[in-house]
């Protein structure tokens, strides 16, 4: 590939619709422009109605055209916006129009790279592009959008910058000064390493917040057979998804249904009933039920009768419910159990209410940047480590520079790996800018 | 002098620590060589302190002795003074340091020089080199002499168009009191080659006898000294004291009040000077919030008169010098037999040198020491020995050596050289080498003897002591296997407040404890390392390095991890004609820059200077793409 040929797709999805957008991107977007209208003149910014033509002079469609001169737009290109009848016929017809003027078709998420390799965004943005055009819900967007402003760049970068003058300091100690390290100096590597520790732990707790708002969360409702369960899940989806019967064992294969909890998609899983069974298909079910448990982050354990036990064999977050208030009529005060009738949809605003507290989704903020992917995680969680070794190697009677230094290293490694990389002469730069050189 | 008959394999041109480096090593490994000096007396002159090795510079002194060199023996024959620094920091960071008899160095290196049959010395001054189809084929002396050679490795130090400034003073020069060398810039630029001006400075040397050895603090070395070679089988070096002495607030207000002075300051000096070892009027300038900054008093050789004073390069005009000193306690009446000065030296970009120092343009051409824009007797030693390996590995048409930066400081030191921007003359750093718990000083031999055989850098009986060395520390470490019974060490783990033991444990394990010396284990253990034939000295260094083995275990492996990340990187190759231009997203400076040095792979893009992390991020993706 040359670096800048030019592309084209669609960028919205293909089907009939009232509108849709064709992006073109590269040096020759203005010049395909060009031969497309018939060598019309546009401006900048400003939308225009325009007739195009394949060319062959085959009319295509009257529609929008906005161009973006590069590299103000989003690649950093000259960029070319059209907005035209939403046919999939038509899309066609422009895309092979732009390809035998010589472009080509983009691949995925290209438009998005040309962004970075231009500079438009760094590696941190463009994961957050990706995530706002997944993302399902309004909440886990506008949380991305802050990312994409460059919220968690600027978090990591001055933690990146603080690390960093943390090592200058240790290598200052190991490269100039030939004198042992003085009890002030170890206090101030200790005390500068514990702010760098409390930031990164408080980044890393972010991501369990991050993490429910991306990719959501898993609640598998458990119980004998016959309690209640696939009623219970269609009535928290509000559809008849489940086969429900009064005999025991309907429920076999586990059935999942997604739903929108304060912003954060939470998926129930409905499961086989535990009893003993000879049928090697309810079996199954069982050991499936044993393992959407080991997957989930939320167990509803549900019973139909007060003097039966709950689910205990396992230690996630449980939330008991008993289900068939409607035919015991009145509540048995105990607190920690929720009261509920599926069939009449008794107590079922309260049981959300609890998901909703027990997932920790009434503590997210879009005011708050949260880490939001596995890489991101892994990276910060490997620079924690990292941070807490080094502490255990700073004590009041022994202290390794050289591990200390490692360990910081590392810790700063982890960070330059969602960021980019910081070579040895930028710590170097550091060492020498801020500090005195002794001998 | 007259027209030469010999047939040479290589010409090298100084005879300094890197020019008598790579002299020898051409020489011992059946070249016929021509060593052109300016001065035939001045072989092997330490012209600036009296010392060898210290942080960072001391491993590298290890390397060169594995690899050939001759600096770390003559340091041994000649040291007066020798300490581990760092000693509280962590093993991989010990540098062995050695303060030396500058004189009796100088009388060692020259005997080497004049004792091997292969070097041929000429005094001359070279100033242009002849070329023939993109390759070197001798050099053009003052008075048109031209001698003829295929390998050509340029050495000039501070020589060429040296400049020396005392206060206002100019004096052209190469050092002080020997001239410089002119033509060779000149000719060198017209054919292309980049070049530019640094500078340095060094101290004033002092007078013993008007020092007052009353008020000053004695600094001694090692009670257990280690040498710097392998080959030293007998080691009783003398333990001379320095002394050490601190500025004051009258010290710094007089240098303050005189920076107009400096040449440094006033702009009369063109190039640009070292952060790491700055001038004092740098020093008090840039760090004018410290009021204390310690000199030290540093004998040039044994009985010597002449006193190094460390600390205090200057260019400062000599009344100024003398008038601050004199408010130091112990120098109130101090006199001078040479004030400090600085010096400004032409020197040529490295980055237009491949990773075995041969010129990118001209086949056959080296370029190694100062004149690589480098500081240091142990850099230019480095660089003159692998520029003398590899003219004769390019005389007999065979593949260079060419050391990674895990494997050798010398790798770290080359690659920095070929990679990054000079701006400042170059100093050996521990920090700047990236995989330093793989470079101890104590494992030199284990890193780089098979290369060393490989390359037959080194005779048959110093590889063999050398690989004696080795069997005995690899008997040391496989004690370190056998288990220890409680009633062994249980007294002394109970001293050293660690938990006693109550089965038999491997005294491995009881050594990773971090309280846990490698001497706090039972001596029965080591009983088979009685029976190896190793110079005492270096049984006593294999327990400190089978210490680190053990000790740093976890640590050298996850090393060794990073290690490989950073070989993937130098796997991605970059096309030789790719168009860093096209590329929006590379900054300016990044796109002259690869431009301009042509990277070979995206470890080295990475690692030159002033190339951002998004730099390096954007051209990676443009790779893979």
């Amino acid at each position: 590939m040359t670096p800048w040929d030019t592309i084209v797709a669609p960028t919205t999805p293909y089907g009939h619709s009232g509108v849709a957008n064709i992006r073109i991107s590269g040096s020759d977007a203005l010049n395909i422009l060009s031969k497309l209208s018939g060598g019309q003149v546009f401006s900048s910014r400003c939308v225009t109605l325009s007739s195009l033509k394949d060319l062959d002079e085959n009319f295509i469609d009257r529609c929008l055209v906005t161009l973006f001169r590069g590299p103000e737009s989003y690649t950093g290109e000259d960029v070319v916006e059209i907005s035209s009848h939403g046919n999939p016929a038509i899309v066609d017809a422009f895309v092979n129009a732009v390809c035998e003027c010589g472009g080509r078709i983009a691949e995925p998420g290209e438009f998005t790279r040309r962004a970075f390799i231009n500079g438009k965004i760094d590696l941190v943005q463009a994961e957050a592009v990706a995530a706002i055009i997944h993302s399902k819900s309004i909440e886990s967007s506008r949380s991305q959008q802050k990312i994409l402003g460059g919220s968690l760049s600027k978090i990591l970068t001055s933690l990146q910058t603080s690390i960093s003058n943390l090592l200058s300091r240790v290598e200052h100690q190991l490269d100039v000064s030939e004198e042992d390290v003085s009890i002030s100096e170890k206090k101030t590597l200790s005390s500068l390493l514990g702010e760098d520790i409390t930031t990164v732990k408080q980044l890393k707790g972010t991501y369990a917040l991050g993490r429910l708002l991306n990719y959501g969360a898993t609640a598998v409702i458990v119980g004998e057979t016959n309690v209640g369960k696939s009623t219970l899940l269609n009535c928290l989806s509000g559809s008849d998804r489940a086969i429900v019967s009064n005999i025991p064992g309907t429920t076999r294969d586990s059935i999942e249904v997604e739903l929108l909890l304060g912003g954060v998609p939470v998926l129930f899983i409905d499961t086989a009933g535990f009893r003993t069974t000879q049928d090697i298909i309810e079996k199954e079910g069982v050991n499936r039920t044993y393992r959407h448990i080991e997957a989930a982050d939320l167990i509803i354990s549900l019973t139909d009768n007060p003097g039966k036990k709950h689910f205990k064999k396992s230690d996630k977050p449980t939330i008991n419910v008993l289900n068939k208030q409607d035919l015991r009529g009145k509540k048995t005060n105990n607190g920690r159990v929720i009261h509920i009738s599926s069939k009449k949809g008794i107590g079922i605003g309260v049981l959300k209410n609890r998901i909703i507290k027990e997932l920790g989704i009434n503590n997210i903020s879009t005011e708050m940047t949260y880490l939001s992917t596995g890489r991101q995680y892994r990276a910060i969680k490997e620079c924690s480590a990292a941070l807490d070794r080094a502490n255990d190697i700073i004590t009041p009677s022994s202290f390794d520079v050289e591990l200390f230094s490692f360990e910081i290293r590392s810790s700063l490694d982890a960070i330059d790996a969602i960021l980019g990389k910081t070579s040895p002469d930028d710590i170097l730069n550091h060492v020498f800018a801020t500090m005195c050189v002794g001998k | 002098m007259k027209p030469c008959s010999t047939k040479f394999d290589v010409l090298v041109v100084g005879a300094g620590h890197a020019g008598i480096e790579a002299a020898l090593i051409s020489a011992r490994r059946g070249g016929v060589v021509g060593l052109i000096t300016l001065d035939l007396s001045a072989v092997g002159r330490m012209s600036c302190n009296p010392a060898i090795g210290g942080l960072a510079k001391g491993q590298m002194v290890r390397e060169i002795d594995v690899l050939g060199g001759v600096m770390g023996l003559a340091t041994d024959r000649s040291g007066i003074q020798f300490k581990i620094l760092n000693r509280s920091k962590g093993k991989s960071v010990w540098s062995p340091r050695a303060q030396v008899d500058k004189r009796l160095y100088e009388k060692i290196v020259a005997s080497f020089v004049h004792n091997e049959k292969n070097i041929h010395l000429i005094e001359g001054e070279v100033v242009d080199v002849l070329i023939e189809n993109c390759a070197i084929s001798g050099v053009l002396l003052r008075g048109k002499h031209k001698i003829h050679a295929p390998t050509v490795i340029l050495t000039c130090g501070t020589f060429l168009g040296g400049l020396i400034h005392v206060g206002q003073k100019k004096i052209r020069a190469g050092r002080m009191g020997e001239s410089g060398a002119e033509g060779i810039t000149e000719a060198l630029v017209s054919r292309g080659f980049l070049a530019g001006r640094l500078k340095t400075g060094t101290p004033p040397r002092l007078d013993k006898n008007s020092i007052d050895w009353t008020k000053v603090t004695p600094a001694v070395g090692d009670e257990i000294p280690t040498p710097f070679s392998y080959q030293t089988k007998t080691f009783n070096p003398p333990n001379i004291p320095c002394h050490t002495v601190k500025t004051g607030v009258s010290c710094k207000n007089i240098i303050a009040e005189n920076l107009t002075k400096s040449p440094m300051f006033s702009g009369d000096v063109g190039g640009v000077g070292p952060r790491y070892c700055p001038s004092i009027e740098d020093k008090i300038h840039r760090f004018s919030h410290h009021d204390e900054h310690v000199l030290f008093l540093e004998p040039e050789w044994v009985n010597s008169d002449q006193i190094y004073l460390n600390g205090f390069s200057t260019s400062l005009p000599e009344a100024v010098q003398l008038m601050a000193l004199r408010t130091i306690p112990g120098l109130e009446n101090v006199r001078f037999f040479r004030p400090g000065y600085a010096i400004e030296y032409d020197f040529f970009s490295p980055s237009q040198l491949k990773s075995s120092l041969e010129s990118k343009d001209i086949t056959g051409l080296f370029f190694a020491g100062q004149i690589n824009g480098t500081s240091g007797y142990e850099e230019a030693a480095a660089q003159g020995l692998v520029a003398g390996i590899n003219a004769i590995q390019y005389v007999n048409n065979e593949a260079p050596l060419v050391l990674s930066r895990d494997e050798a400081y010398i790798g770290v030191l080359i690659d920095d050289l070929i990679t990054k921007n000079t701006l400042e003359p170059y100093r050996m750093f521990t920090s700047r080498a990236e995989y330093r718990i793989l470079l101890r000083f104590s494992n030199a031999h284990a890193r780089l003897l098979q290369k060393s055989e490989k390359f037959s850098l080194l005779g048959a009986t110093a590889i063999r002591r050398i690989k004696d060395i080795l069997f005995g520390l690899d008997t040391i470490v496989d004690s370190l296997g056998a288990p220890v019974d409680p009633s062994e060490i249980n007294t002394v783990l109970a001293q050293l407040g660690e938990a006693t033991i109550k089965q038999k444990t491997p005294a491995a394990a009881l050594l990773r404890r971090p309280s846990v010396g490698i001497h706090n284990l039972p001596k029965s253990l080591f009983s088979m390392v009685a029976d190896t034939n190793i110079p005492p000295h270096f049984v006593y260094e294999s327990y400190i390095e089978a210490e680190a083995i053990v000790k740093y275990e976890g640590y050298i492996k996850r090393q060794k991890k990073q290690v490989l990340r950073m070989k993937r990187q130098e796997n991605v190759l970059i096309p030789p004609r790719f168009n860093y231009r096209s590329i929006a997203g590379l900054s300016s400076e990044a796109k002259e820059k690869f431009s301009r040095i042509k990277p070979q792979t995206l470890g080295q893009a990475q690692r030159i200077s002033g190339i951002t992390p998004a730099d390096v991020s954007v051209l990676s993706v443009m790779l893979v793409v």
